[in-house]
C-alpha cells in the first residue's frame, strides 16, 4: 500500500474529499485542515489537486491519518489494513502481533522505482519545486512535517528511519530541529561531526504510510525500522538505493531527498507551533545540504498541524506510542498492566495506566519504571488507575478524568520527582537553561489506583446507572427518550 | 526580487551600529512571498525617505512576533558561501 492506493481506500470508505479550487501553500490550505480537525473531528482526509503555482505538479495532502479523538487509532487501523470501525484492542493486539514479525525488506532495481520517475541534481535542485506548506503564520519558514529521515550510525552500520520536522531555508538547503537523545539527526550526526566529514542523509515523503508507524515507533538501539515497516504490512519492504548516497529508501515513495549534514555547521531552524500548543522559538540547527531530488509524478505532501487538535501527529502517537508502552511494559514483567492510553486533550503530558495491583509495592515499581521512560521527555505526566477502569472504549477520556478527580488523594497519591529529568527544548515548563541542556523536567505521577492494603469494606463503590435505577425504570426511560 | 522581506530581531541588532551610522550591511532576509532565506548586502532604515527603491523589511521576534516595520535597499543578493558567512 502506497499513499495512492490509501487514498483511494478512504475515497472507497467516503472519507477522502478531494479539493479542486486553487488553494495556497500559505495558510490556506492548513487553515482547511484545522477546520476539518475541529469541526469534522478529522474523519476524513483531503487531498488539494490544485495548490496555487504547483497545479499538477504537486498536491498537498491534509488529515491523512488524524482521527477523532474518541477513536485515535481509526486511521491507523485502516493503514494496517483493518476495519475503519476496529476496536482499541483489536488495533492494540493487531499491532503487537505483527510487531513480533519484522520482516527484511528486498531492493528493487532503480527502473522499477516509481520515486525515480523525476530527478533533480545538482544545481538544478529546486526545493521550491514543492508546495511545503507554511503552516503557522508565525513560523520562521515553510516545513515538511511528515517523512522519514534515513541515515546510518558511521560506527554501526545501523540505519535508522526516524520522523523529524524540517524547515526549508533555500533551493537547496534545509535545517531541522535536532533534540539531543534521538538517534539520527542528533546522536548519528555527532558522531559524523566528531570525525569531520559529512554524515549522508535521505528524506523520504510518503511511500507506505505504514513507515510513519515504523520511523515512529521506540524501538530498541540496532532495530531497523525498515524490517519493522515489513512486519507490520505483512510483506517486505521494496527499497531502492538513493541516487547520490548509499542509502536505500522506499521505491513508492512520493519524493526523496538526498544530501549531506555538513559538520559544525548551523542555521537558525524555527519558530514554529509546536504539538504542546505554543511556538517553538529560532535556534541554531545542523544544515541539510541537498544534492538530488527524485519524485513522483504529481507527488502528495502530507502535513500535520502542530499545536491544532486533534492533529495527523498526536493520531500517529497516540495510536502507536501507548501500544509501544503496553508491550515494554509487560517484557519488563509488568503482566497485571491491562491497557495504556493517552488522554487526547493533554496531548503526550497524559499516559494513562490501567493496571490491576496484584501485591505490595507494585504500583511504586510501575511508578519508578514510568519516572524514567524515555516516552517523559515528550510528556511530564502519567494517570495510574484501577485495571477495570475501562481506557480502552470511546469514553476513555471521561473514565480516566473521574478517577483523576475522585481516586487520586491529593496528599497521598500524587507523586512528583526532582527536576532532573531529561527534556526536551519544547517543553513549555523548561526554563532557557533546561531548553538548552536538556535536563531539568520533573514528573507528575497520578497514582489513582485503590491501595493494595485496603480492606474490602474501605472500597469505593462506584455508581453506575444500573445501580441507579430499576430496570424498570430505566427502561421506560429509555422508550421515552427515544420519541423526544 | 522580493517585494517585502522579513527579518528577526536578533539578526538586526547585530548590525543595528551600521544601520545607525546609515553603513551598508550584510543580513540574511527572509522573502516575505516564498520565505526562502537570502543574504543581502543593502541599507536598512527606519523609513525609506533616504533610501529609494527600498522595498518593506518585517521585523520579527524569536517567536515569530511582529516587531515592526523598516525598510531595506538591496544592492546585492550574495551567493551561498557569503551566506554561510553572514548567518547565525
Amino acid at each position: 500500500m502506497d499513499y495512492r492506493d490509501y487514498a483511494e481506500l478512504l475515497r472507497k470508505e467516503g472519507m477522502l474529499i478531494e479539493i479542486n479550487e486553487e488553494v495556497s501553500w500559505n495558510l490556506e490550505a492548513i487553515c482547511y485542515t484545522a477546520m476539518n480537525y475541529r469541526v469534522e473531528n478529522g474523519q476524513t482526509a483531503h487531498i488539494f489537486n490544485n495548490v496555487k503555482g504547483y497545479k499538477g505538479k504537486a498536491r498537498l495532502f491534509g488529515s491523512f491519518v488524524a482521527s477523532p479523538k474518541k477513536a485515535p487509532h481509526q486511521k491507523s487501523a485502516m493503514i494496517f489494513g483493518l476495519p475503519k470501525d476496529a476496536t482499541w484492542p483489536t488495533f492494540r493486539d493487531e499491532f503487537l502481533r505483527r510487531f513480533d514479525h519484522p520482516l527484511k525488506p528486498i531492493v528493487v532495481e532503480a527502473g522499477d522505482a516509481v520515486c525515480k520517475q523525476h530527478v533533480m541534481m545538482g544545481k538544478d535542485v529546486n526545493l521550491f519545486a514543492f508546495p511545503w506548506p507554511m503552516i503557522h503564520q508565525s513560523d520562521g519558514g515553510r516545513y515538511g512535517t511528515i517523512q522519514t529521515h534515513i541515515i546510518e550510525d558511521p560506527d554501526t552500520g545501523w540505519v535508522n528511519w526516524g520522523n523529524y520536522r524540517m524547515m526549508i531555508v533555500s533551493k537547496n538547503r534545509m535545517t531541522g530541529l535536532v533534540v539531543g537523545v534521538q538517534h539520527g539527526p542528533s546522536i548519528f550526526y555527532q558522531k559524523y561531526e566528531a570525525r569531520n566529514i559529512p554524515a549522508p542523509f535521505c528524506y523520504v515523503v510518503g511511500g507506505d504510510p505504514i513507515i510513519n508507524f515504523a520511523a515512529g515507533t521506540n524501538l530498541p538501539a540496532g532495530a531497523a525500522e525498515a524490517d519493522y515497516a515489513g512486519g507490520f504490512r505483512q510483506e517486505p519492504m521494496k527499497l531502492v538505493r538513493a541516487e547520490t548516497q548509499k542509502l536505500y529508501v522506499p521505491a513508492d515513495a512520493e519524493i526523496v531527498i538526498e544530501g549531506v549534514m555538513m559538520p559544525y555547521e548551523r542555521l537558525d531552524e524555527g519558530p514554529q507551533g509546536e504539538y504542546t500548543g505554543f511556538v517553538h522559538g529560532r535556534a541554531p540547527m545542523p544544515v541539510y545540504h541537498v544534492h538530488c531530488i527524485t519524485y513522483r509524478d504529481n507527488p502528495l505532501i502530507p502535513y500535520s498541524i502542530g499545536g491544532a487538535t486533534f492533529s495527523d501527529e498526536q493520531a500517529i502517537s497516540q495510536s502507536l506510542t501507548p501500544v509501544e508502552i503496553y508491550r515494554q511494559l509487560h517484557v519488563a514483567g509488568f503482566k497485571a498492566v491491562k491497557d495504556v492510553r493517552f488522554l487526547p486533550d493533554l496531548l503526550w503530558d497524559g499516559m494513562v495506566i490501567a493496571t490491576d495491583n496484584p501485591y505490595p509495592s507494585y504500583i511504586q515499581e510501575l511508578r519508578a519504571w514510568m519516572e524514567c521512560h524515555k516516552v517523559g521527555l515528550w510528556g511530564t505526566q502519567f494517570m495510574f488507575v484501577d485495571g477495570d477502569v475501562d481506557i480502552s472504549g470511546p469514553d476513555f477520556a471521561s473514565n480516566v478524568y473521574q478517577e483523576m478527580g475522585t481516586k487520586a488523594d491529593p496528599k497521598r497519591d500524587l507523586f512528583r520527582s526532582d527536576n532532573d529529568h531529561l527534556c526536551t527544548p519544547l517543553n513549555p515548563t523548561m526554563d532557557e537553561k533546561g531548553k538548552k541542556t536538556g535536563v531539568g523536567a520533573a514528573r507528575l505521577l497520578w497514582d489513582c489506583t485503590t491501595p493494595y492494603e485496603w480492606t474490602k469494606e474501605e472500597i469505593v463503590k462506584p455508581v453506575k446507572a444500573a445501580d441507579l435505577f430499576p430496570s424498570k425504570v430505566l427502561d421506560k426511560a429509555k422508550s421515552v427518550y427515544k420519541g423526544l | 526580487m522580493a517585494e517585502a522581506y522579513q527579518i528577526f530581531e536578533a539578526w538586526v541588532k547585530k548590525v543595528k551600529n551600521q544601520i545607525d551610522k546609515g553603513e551598508e550591511v550584510t543580513v540574511t532576509v527572509i522573502d516575505a512571498d516564498t520565505f526562502e532565506k537570502i543574504t543581502v548586502r543593502g541599507k536598512i532604515g527606519e523609513s525609506k525617505e533616504n533610501l529609494p527603491g527600498a522595498i518593506p523589511l518585517k521585523v520579527i521576534s524569536d517567536l515569530g512576533e511582529k516587531r515592526g516595520n523598516m525598510f531595506i535597499k538591496v544592492i546585492e543578493e550574495m551567493d551561498e558561501l557569503s551566506s554561510k558567512a553572514a548567518e547565525t
